[in-house]
């Protein structure tokens, strides 16, 4: 009898951990965020592609933390552990149009001429193929059992809004990832190269995310959470890699 | 519109498409260019030396940013202009 009371209080021990990780790991987009809004300055903000990209990727960052906290406010003062439908919902909506906007922005800067971007048509074909089979999987996957949702209408139009609109960013970074080696030999290569994985990490996370909120199997600080975790801290620390570079380049002269 | 004319709106042209896609970072890498004097706030620069070895050093100075793509850019702005100049005065990096 003792040893169970013990497995409970460890195990319960043990969610208020893992729920204390969720709740606190939303500082990660939130710090990053602050820090590409600043670093977005120094590429001119909003007057270059590059400022804009920092700006947008850096508002998705900041809607993605402040999502997560109206989630956790939800859970601590409702006791509501999926907050869904809910205000939380229209934020990471924000976020994800704004990774959008920031992958279109940075398809720019690796493809600033318009025929760079419509060139070769097999990259568009690459892309379509690489979104129709996405787009299988996630409807097999759960998106079939969200067109109907007890929920409410509501709760339908985020079913629906969630897994689509990720594939457009995602459809966005895949374009720029086949386009991104015409920047090859250039200082700014690698960073914007790991600045599009870390946005291929991101839609995993997302994907994961949805997969086990269908099948009922997320849990707080679970693998879900672990991928946002790497996503968030990738693009930060990707935005922080691009800056560098130009730091780089501007410093030694300075001094 | 004289050569060195030419050569100097090609500069302008060059560094204002950096500008719209790197920001500020594109008039400093052209405040490096031998040769080069910018003046960015009127919009006017000002060529010491030859005209086609300033414009490759710019293109190149940029080059070393994003690769070919900022060849493919600066090719794509200065259309306009390359046929005024003959094909021998043509910097090599905006041939083909």
């Amino acid at each position: 009898m003792g040893w169970i009371f013990k497995i409970s209080k460890s195990e319960l021990y043990l969610e208020g951990q893992r729920n204390a990780l969720t709740d606190l790991y939303m500082i990660i987009p939130i710090i990053g965020s602050i820090i590409g809004f600043r670093l977005a300055k120094h590429w001119g903000g909003l007057k270059s592609f590059m400022g804009k990209s920092f700006a947008f990727f850096s508002f998705a960052l900041f809607a993605e933390g402040v999502g997560l906290l109206i989630y956790s406010l939800f859970f601590r003062i409702n006791g509501e552990e999926l907050a869904y439908p809910s205000i939380g919902d229209f934020v990471f909506t924000a976020g994800i149009i704004s990774s959008s906007v920031g992958a279109w922005w940075l398809l720019r800067v690796i493809a600033p001429v318009k025929k760079q971007i419509i060139n070769p048509k097999s990259h568009f074909l690459v892309v379509l193929l690489a979104m129709s089979v996405l787009f299988y999987f996630v409807w097999h996957g759960f998106l079939y059992e969200g067109i109907i949702d007890d929920r409410g209408g509501l709760s339908v139009v985020f079913n629906v809004l969630y897994p689509t609109s990720q594939l457009v960013y995602l459809s966005l970074c895949l374009l720029a990832l086949l386009k991104v080696k015409s920047t090859a030999g250039g200082k700014l290569f690698l960073p914007m190269l790991s600045l599009l994985l870390s946005m291929l990490l991101l839609y995993v996370a997302d994907y994961v995310f949805l997969k086990q909120s269908y099948e009922e199997s997320w849990q707080a600080a679970g693998s879900s959470d672990l991928l946002y975790i790497l996503a968030y801290t990738a693009i930060s620390t990707s935005l922080v890699y691009i800056d560098a570079v130009r730091s780089s380049i501007t410093s030694p002269r300075n001094s | 519109m004289e050569t060195s004319m030419i050569y100097e709106q090609m500069v302008i042209k060059i560094i204002a498409v950096q500008e719209a896609i790197i920001g500020p970072l594109a008039i400093e890498q052209a405040s490096h260019v031998d040769n080069l004097t910018v003046d960015w706030r009127n919009k006017s620069v000002k060529i010491a030396g030859e005209g086609k070895v300033v414009v490759e050093k710019l293109i190149e100075s940029y080059k070393e940013l994003f690769g070919l793509s900022s060849v493919e850019v600066s090719k794509d702005a200065v259309s306009s202009l390359s046929h005024l100049l003959s094909q021998d005065q043509i910097p090599a990096m905006l041939a083909t």
